[in-house]
């Protein structure tokens, strides 16, 4: 199952629904969210301060983690366990969802995604995203 | 165990029985063992390995509740009366103490 292509100004984007099951919160509680597919993180996905709150992880006994920049400059982000689905593909995860200051962009990162295929074809501008063969 | 049926053509019949009785001989469970290799062999091509995670709250060092999801973990406090706010979660895969990312910053 294909979800429809997603490039938004060149950036491939992914439609996503954030979930804490432990406190039973989602974001958005409608709908879908936008998260910028990022190769070059090697988490599952980082949100911004105020969405990590919304959902409650910032109630939780919470995780700390150096997070390394590009630059080599570390940064501590805070986590917790949560849920995300993939709408387009019905496809729910789990994995490690952290937060940083300063932060206004959902990222998701190879942990969330290294089980899918993902197919970015700039020609035709479309981003594909199926689940691995082996996995439907 | 479970046992299920399944339907195959006359060839692949004749291979299965084939093999069997050259692998197992006339042994019981022949056809099933032929068909559990074909399988693993087959997961393991895919390189599909089905990891599940454990995930373990424990209040006051203590392990109160084991699940393998986190909506069964959250289902299980709830049964016991136990605020998650209270408990540490630790998942099988422990979350590395460093990670590598590239973002945009205000």
């Amino acid at each position: 199952m294909k979800m429809t292509p997603h490039i938004v100004d060149g950036t491939p984007v992914i439609e996503i629904v954030i979930e804490n099951p432990l406190l039973k919160r989602t974001y958005p509680e409608k709908g879908a969210v936008i998260a910028v597919v990022d190769t070059g993180f090697e988490g599952f996905l980082l949100i911004p301060e105020d969405i990590f709150n919304y959902l409650g992880f910032d109630q939780l006994k919470t995780f700390k983690r150096n997070l390394i920049l590009p630059n080599g400059e570390a940064i501590i982000s805070e986590g917790f366990y949560g849920k995300i689905t993939l709408t387009k593909i019905d496809q729910s995860l789990e994995g490690y969802i952290e937060t940083v200051k300063n932060l206004t962009e959902i990222v998701i990162g190879i942990q969330a995604i290294k089980n899918l295929k993902l197919t970015l074809d700039y020609c035709t501008n479309t981003l594909t995203i199926q689940r691995c063969k082996s996995k439907e | 165990m479970g046992l299920i049926t399944i339907s195959l053509n006359d060839e692949v019949e004749r291979l299965l029985r084939k093999l069997a009785k050259e692998l197992y001989g006339n042994k019981k469970g022949a056809l099933s063992k032929v068909v559990e290799t074909a399988i693993k062999d087959m997961a393991a091509k895919e390189q599909y390995t089905e990891k599940q995670t454990i995930y373990r709250a424990y209040k006051n060092n203590k392990l109160v509740v084991e699940a393998s999801t986190l909506d069964e973990l959250a289902e299980k406090l709830d049964q016991r009366g136990i605020d998650p706010r209270e408990v540490r979660i630790l998942a099988g895969e422990e979350v590395k103490p460093r990670a590598k990312i590239g973002y945009r910053m205000k």
